[in-house]
């Protein structure tokens, strides 16, 4: 499917500054039609143009190569491929592209053209495909705790150490724990996307992928699961511990979380990557497309190091030698 | 377009060091001046006029030094001696002093001033500038120790040395202690002959080579190094994130106490006798000169 401008015909797209749909060529708020594909060909086939998109296997909306109107593949996103809910873009390209250059222009090692607008103009909104997961769990901490109390008394120092039975049985919900179910994403950096915030949910509609690339779920719910369940396990851990409090010291005789009903929902989650490629290598930056995070590292340029420590060292050398010479002579 | 970043680039490394390269000219600017319009002082050397006293200024009385080492601090001495304008004595002892602090302090006040004032000691004249160690070794190291060393000092000597250089010289006794006897003698005439020379002046700042050169190398390395690690971000999820109300509901809370145990120490107290003496400021010796100093037991 595709979103066309009732006034001027042009590609309809959701905007995170105006939160609705706008026409980028007559800046028509709210007024659009939803063109469907009238033909059976493959879905790779463009349904405004005609042309052939090279879509890839996860790919559930992009840009028509030829005719730059982003398209939506609706077997993507209906059944089962159907998100249950979603978080729109808050943040649009510009603000991102500020957000970037304020974070990184005092980085003095960058290349010269890591900020510049040729570059960062590549940058692309994806909805990210997630698996949330919610666990009703319940934890039980049983250990031994020690309090340790000394006083004086005439010439003995005396040392009263007290030890405790500790026990702690609580039931701890969890709700929407994320792991990406994209292969494209490296787990770690979308680990470090977290957290979103749960009140900007909104129930799926294809119009808000209008715009933007997206993807459906790589991988069933079972299989991304354990990564939600590690951090849900330290997560109870941790809870179940600083609930644990006054003690010297403290030992775990038994440490338990168990899982009483399970829950899980596929979602997309708003992401805006920038791709930098410095010496055949490809350095990603990923921006919260909700909250604004921005996750990545900078390349580095060797020379530049070298030059500014280099100079840093002649300088600072010259300015001692020439404070101690001025000392000798005082 | 490459030329464009180039220059710009050269731009950004001129602007990034202006300040220190602004630094580091006045500091050469200012260095340069005065190396221009600093004259050498010339350093006028005052003879020394006292025939009254003797020349020996070792007197091992109890017998703690070799006689080598003895012709070795002689010797050292009439070295700090031209340097400092100071007659400087060594005396060690081992007799009863008394064993309480004021006792102690008292015999040893007048040892030293008598012996300095008998002498007729001075650089510049009999009872004049210059100073005398006494070190008592009665008891050394027992429990009943009266041993520590006493320093009194005369004419320019006695206003150089105030309380805090008399711990220098403590601790420069101390510390050539560690080594030998013959070291922390040497050590403390020699801290003693710097006052003598600088008049109490305090030590001049002096950078020492390794510094200007080991200290920014070691800067400029950790600049480096700061400028080229960078986590790609921080985990800003805590543990109750996905938590709804951000904690979980108690079902049992128990801290049942089972059992204690005491233990007692004897606390040992501590049974040296450190820190006797202490400064003594001035005072009139019984042969009527002024004298200053201190002590410091051990």
């Amino acid at each position: 499917m595709i979103f066309k401008c009732k006034n001027c015909g042009g590609n309809a797209v959701y905007s995170p500054e105006k939160k609705m749909m706008v026409c980028p060529y007559c800046e028509s708020e709210n007024s659009y039609t939803r063109k469907d594909k009238e033909t059976t060909y493959g879905l790779e086939v463009c349904p405004e143009c005609g042309g052939t998109i090279p879509v890839e296997q996860y790919d559930s909306a992009m840009k028509c190569p030829y005719c730059d109107n982003s398209v939506i593949f609706n077997e993507r996103v209906e059944g089962q491929y159907l998100p249950k809910f979603l978080i729109p873009f808050e943040l649009g390209k510009e603000k991102v592209k500020e957000m970037i250059r304020d974070r990184f222009k005092k980085y003095t090692f960058a290349p010269a053209d890591f900020l510049s607008e040729a570059r960062l103009d590549s940058m692309k909104g994806i909805y990210v495909p997630f698996w949330f997961y919610d666990y009703q769990t319940n934890a039980v901490f049983e250990g031994e705790g020690t309090k340790v109390r000394s006083w004086t008394s005439g010439s003995y120092r005396y040392t009263e150490t007290s030890y405790y039975s500790v026990v702690r049985d609580m039931n701890i919900p969890f709700e929407k724990l994320p792991a990406d179910a994209s292969i494209k994403m490296d787990d770690s950096i979308m680990d470090l996307m977290e957290p979103y915030d749960y009140s900007k949910l909104k129930d799926f509609m294809p119009e808000y992928l209008s715009g933007f690339n997206a993807e459906y779920y790589n991988m069933p719910a079972e299989e991304v699961e354990n990564r939600a369940k590690q951090k849900m396990e330290g997560d109870a851990s941790a809870i179940l511990r600083s609930s644990v409090s006054g003690y010297s010291s403290l030992i775990t005789k038994n440490q338990n979380v168990r899982i009483l009903s399970r829950n899980s929902a596929y979602g997309l989650m708003p992401v805006w990557q920038y791709v930098y490629e410095y010496k055949n290598k490809a350095y990603p930056f990923y921006v919260n497309g909700e909250t604004g995070k921005i996750i990545g590292t900078v390349p580095l340029s060797k020379g530049k190091v070298w030059a500014y420590s280099l100079t840093l060292w002649v300088l600072l050398t010259v300015i001692f030698a020439a404070v101690k010479g001025i000392l000798g002579l005082l | 377009m490459d030329y464009d970043y180039k220059k710009e680039e050269r731009k950004r490394y001129l602007k990034y060091f202006c300040v220190w390269m602004i630094i580091a000219a006045i500091a050469l600017l200012v260095f340069g001046v005065m190396k221009l319009t600093h004259k050498e002082e010339a350093v006028v050397k005052n003879e020394r006029h006292n025939s009254q006293a003797p020349s020996q200024r070792v007197y091992d009385y109890a017998e703690v030094l070799t006689s080598s080492e003895e012709q070795k601090l002689e010797e050292l001495i009439a070295k700090y001696e031209a340097e400092s304008e100071c007659d400087l004595v060594l005396v060690t002892i081992d007799q009863a002093v008394g064993l309480s602090d004021s006792e102690w302090t008292n015999t040893m006040v007048n040892l030293a001033d008598d012996f300095y004032d008998q002498n007729a000691f001075g650089y510049d004249q009999p009872h004049g500038d210059g100073a005398v160690l006494v070190d008592n070794w009665y008891h050394a190291g027992q429990d009943d120790s009266q041993a520590g060393a006493w320093l009194s000092t005369s004419g320019k000597l006695e206003y150089a040395i105030g309380e805090s250089e008399e711990n220098r010289v403590w601790d420069a006794l101390d510390s050539g202690f560690e080594i030998s006897t013959y070291e922390a003698y040497a050590r403390a005439m020699k801290k003693i002959a710097y006052y003598g020379k600088t008049d109490g002046a305090s030590e001049p700042v002096q950078i020492p080579w390794a510094v200007v050169l080991i200290v920014p190398a070691v800067i400029a390395a950790i600049y480096a190094g700061i400028n080229m690690t960078q986590a790609p971000g921080k985990d800003t999820t805590t543990s109750t994130t996905y938590v709804p109300g951000g904690r979980g509901n108690m079902n049992v809370q128990r801290d049942d106490f089972i059992r204690k145990n005491v233990t007692k120490v004897k606390i040992e107290t501590s049974s040296s006798r450190s820190g006797g003496g202490g400064s003594y400021g001035h005072h009139t010796s019984s042969g009527g000169f002024s004298h200053g100093g201190g002590g410091h037991r051990r």
